[in-house]
């Protein structure tokens, strides 16, 4: 009992210090605030189930992220089609180009070609632009470390043609 | 001017994280009655579904009891419809059909859930062929269930027509094939479309 509730705690504390990793997860996957809170949730169970298996093999922001992409790619969710994730808050785009509008329009623009990947190369484009190493990406997503090179010069290809088109 | 590139935007992605993140951000009260809530939980781990669960388990349990009342008065008063023996062999298959009916309801509830703490492509991998298994031995195990459930069901409830045994013999297959036809639309609509997405997540990341 006494274990149980101190297991409770330490869970308590790691959420909170890492609940901007599963904001990240929930952003990139869902199209608006409530299916953000509801995923959210669901990641948050799905991370308390699996705590006490977690013996730190890996890094704690891998073993996070490894869960919280599983959980948004193979959930139910009610709408059966791949949904996009919720356009960009306005203040953070104005915050982000620290007010030079040119910058400001091409945040919206990149932000509205990552929208368009697939649920797979979106979760390859958060996990490079929060600085994972290869090694801890194919580590997530069970890639080739030079499969996951290989794929981000793809996206990177991608993100440039949908932009020019767009 | 040349469009930006994904590694001119990585610069200011933790800018725009950081600030949608103020918007989102829950209270250590809000987060903590999401986290006791999601471990109070745990036990019965789809919340979503508690409502229907709770129902379908209601109904299998009740009809559990019918039966077993069915038979208690068949006991007493053996002069009503079938003889207590043949009640009883009806009686056992139709809990069995109810037993049956609610551990595919759980295994089907937990397919999506219980590979989350591998990679993603051990996670698909596992998930797809999970639920094509899953849906294989449930179609085969209605194939047989289904005519004696319906068959058990007719002979312990419609005891007031009599009708012929080819006759009922033939309901039963038309019953059983309307319910495969009903199941497996059922199927289709709700979860067919999420495996071939899955299934696309998949081969892509099987592309070298």
């Amino acid at each position: 009992m006494h274990k149980q509730h101190f297991l409770k705690d330490q869970f308590l504390k790691l959420i909170a210090e890492n609940q901007g990793l599963i904001y990240k997860v929930c952003n990139m996957y869902c199209n608006n605030k409530l299916d953000k809170e509801d995923l959210f949730q669901d990641i948050v169970l799905q991370l308390w189930r699996s705590y006490p298996a977690f013996k730190g093999d890996s890094k704690v922001s891998t073993w996070m992220y490894r869960i919280a992409i599983n959980n948004a790619i193979t959930r139910l969710r009610k709408e059966t089609r791949r949904e996009k994730f919720a356009g960009l808050d306005e203040e953070a785009l104005r915050v982000a180009a620290a007010g030079n509008d040119n910058v400001d329009e091409d945040i919206a623009q990149m932000y509205e070609a990552i929208k368009k990947l697939s649920e797979v190369e979106r979760a390859l484009t958060m996990l490079y632009m929060d600085d994972c190493s290869y090694k801890e990406i194919a580590e997530i997503l069970g890639l080739s470390e030079s499969n996951v090179g290989f794929k981000l010069n793809r996206i990177k290809a991608k993100l440039r043609t949908l932009i020019n088109i767009g | 001017m040349d469009n930006m590139e994904l590694d001119d935007f990585k610069a200011h992605w933790n800018t725009i994280q950081q600030q949608e993140l103020k918007q989102q951000k829950h209270t250590s009260e809000t987060l903590n009655h999401i986290i006791m809530n999601a471990t109070n939980t745990l036990g019965q781990l789809h919340e979503k579904n508690v409502y229907w669960n709770k129902l379908g388990k209601a109904i299998c349990t009740a009809l559990i009891a019918v039966l077993l009342l069915s038979l208690v008065e068949r006991y007493f008063f053996p002069d009503k419809g079938v003889a207590f023996g043949e009640a009883t062999v009806y009686v056992v298959i139709m809990i069995i059909y109810a037993l049956v009916t609610i551990w595919f309801y759980n295994r089907q509830q937990n397919i999506f859930t219980i590979y989350r703490s591998e990679n993603l492509k051990e996670t698909l991998t596992k998930t797809i062929a999970e639920f094509k298994k899953f849906y294989m031995l449930m179609n085969l195990v209605y194939l047989f269930l289904f005519p004696v459930y319906y068959y058990a069901f007719i002979k312990l409830f419609i005891t007031y027509w009599a009708i012929p045994t080819n006759v009922v013999l033939i309901i039963c297959g038309v019953l059983t094939i309307a319910s495969l036809i009903g199941s497996h639309i059922y199927y289709k609509i709700k979860y067919f479309g999420r495996i071939a997405s899955l299934e696309a997540d998949l081969a892509e990341l099987n592309e070298e």
